[in-house]
């Protein structure tokens, strides 16, 4: 048994398929969705988004798989450096915001809309 | 075109979902919370069950158990993030959810991306999170202890939001399930070889042999062209060309156990020859050096048909490389980001100290100086100044 085979037949077993996967990835990305349009913390927001890359993550890395490129993974490589410097901007910005206005509500910040 | 899901199972899954996600969405006064959730955990739950019922049934064995409790996992742990008042608590969901996903990714065969999401998201973001989520919270007195402030404990808009959320995945996932023919079963695609990059690790594994010296390796050919594609015409690899030109044609079972064969040419074919007959057959002729056993082993066996010895110009020997030289994920992931993505890679590092300036700038204390007393910190930075001078 060679090893492509050994690697194909654990991606069978148990007949979990690429499907399964990218809908766990797009339900995840759905639910970052929701998160960041309807709660108003802004930290709470911002965890949202990395909840949508996680779901983005997760369907590099399947397809990856699933072409048996390694490219998928390493586009993860840099979706995690645009999450970690985003992660970082925007804390930044959160803590910014709050010294203004000593609260993290996003609706405070409505004069913003016009 | 089959669809993999029934498409009434997986929208009334994600319809029930989505009534649960909005039902348990904080809000003031009444809080359903509890019930919202069971009811999203529920409709995840079918759908995955429909899932797996089909994995069953086309005959693949019992569904990939680990996959489901991570899959389950991580979408339960994601509900909480986005329903829980407290932030601390929600950013602690989110790292259940990103252990989660590291499952999934081990699942995938991505070594390199489990420890790597777990050390950058749940060790280095989420710490970032948690001291920004100290700092932008007033410390509670005795009586606002249990308090929540407005902004956590109301959300903003909960059906729109679902009804927006749900639509996009009811969307994504009905295309997905109908849309591509062959998502069933992967079909396994000769993916990029690494080895064929590697050959300081083919090196250091003959010279472990103990011929290192005595052959040069020529080249690697994979045992597989093709894994999972079972077609007569691709169980068989073409090795070389002997003298009467005809290829020399191996079964897969030469393959077996191996990777791929590597083409060794001895630099004094001869004695390399009577060494390998002699090793053959058993013998250990006076005046001549056996071969290492190690390597004995890695011949192929005479009855795949292949000649142990290829009388070709220049002649060669054809050995069978284990699979403990397979490339590991860390290298594959490693060979590719520097290979192929070498300016992507540059422009990362870019972007990342970019930030690192922009949040500093951002999160740089402004402090205000009157006027007065910042001519007089002037005056007395150019007194400073010239006296150096002098």
């Amino acid at each position: 048994m060679t090893m492509h085979t050994v690697l194909a037949q654990a991606e069978l077993m148990g007949g979990v398929t690429l499907f399964h996967y990218l809908f766990v990835s797009a339900t995840l990305f759905a639910l970052g969705v929701v998160g960041f349009l309807s709660r108003r913390n802004l930290i709470i927001m911002f965890l949202c988004t990395e909840l949508m890359f996680q779901g983005a993550g997760l369907a590099l890395i399947a397809f990856g798989r699933y072409w048996m490129n390694p490219s998928g993974e390493v586009f993860v490589i840099f979706v995690l450096t645009v999450a970690a410097a985003e992660a970082a901007l925007a804390l930044a910005l959160v803590a910014y915001l709050y010294r203004r206005k000593n609260t993290l509500d996003a609706e405070s910040w409505a004069e913003l809309a016009g | 075109m089959s669809m993999i899901l029934s498409p009434v199972i997986l929208f009334a899954g994600l319809a029930l979902g989505a009534l649960g996600v909005a039902v348990a969405m904080p809000r003031r006064g009444v809080n359903p919370q509890i019930i919202g959730a069971i009811i999203a955990g529920t409709a995840v739950g079918l759908v995955l069950i429909a899932l797996g019922v089909i994995g069953v049934r086309s005959g693949e064995g019992l569904p990939g158990v680990f996959f489901y409790v991570f899959a389950l996992t991580g979408l339960g742990s994601a509900l909480r993030v986005i329903t829980h008042q407290r932030p601390v608590y929600a950013a602690l969901y989110f790292v259940l959810t990103i252990i989660s996903s590291a499952g999934l990714f081990l699942l995938l065969a991505a070594e390199f991306m489990t420890f790597a999401i777990v050390i950058i998201y749940a060790g280095a973001i989420l710490i970032t999170y948690l001291f920004v989520i100290m700092l932008a919270t007033e410390a509670p007195t005795e009586e606002t202890l249990e308090a929540l402030s407005d902004y956590d404990a109301r959300s903003r808009e909960p059906i729109a939001a679902t009804l927006v959320g749900f639509t996009l995945l009811a969307a994504l996932s009905g295309m997905l399930a109908a849309g591509v023919p062959g998502l069933g079963a992967p079909e396994a695609s000769r993916g990029p070889i690494a080895l064929e990059r590697m050959p300081g690790k083919v090196q250091n594994f003959i010279a472990a042999l103990g011929v290192g010296d005595d052959v040069m390796p020529a080249a690697f050919m994979p045992a597989d062209l093709g894994a999972g594609l079972e077609t007569a015409a691709r169980r068989e690899v073409i090795l070389g060309w002997n003298r009467s030109h005809s290829p020399v044609v191996l079964s897969r079972a030469a393959g077996e156990g191996a990777i791929g064969f590597i083409q060794l040419v001895p630099r004094d074919p001869d004695s390399f020859r009577a060494r390998l007959d002699a090793a053959r057959a058993g013998e250990r002729p006076a005046g001549v050096r056996p071969l290492p056993a190690a390597l004995v082993e890695l011949l192929p066996d005479e009855s795949t048909g292949l000649p142990a010895f290829i009388d070709a110009d220049p002649p060669f020997v054809m050995i069978r490389l284990p699979v403990s030289v397979a490339p590991t994920n860390i290298e594959t992931v490693g060979l590719t980001l520097v290979g192929e993505h070498p300016l992507s890679l540059e422009l990362a590092g870019v972007i990342l100290l970019l930030a690192m300036v922009g949040a500093v700038v951002l999160a740089r204390k402004q402090t205000e100086i009157e006027e007065a007393r910042k001519a007089a910190v002037d005056s007395r930075l150019r007194l400073g100044g010239e006296g150096g001078a002098a």
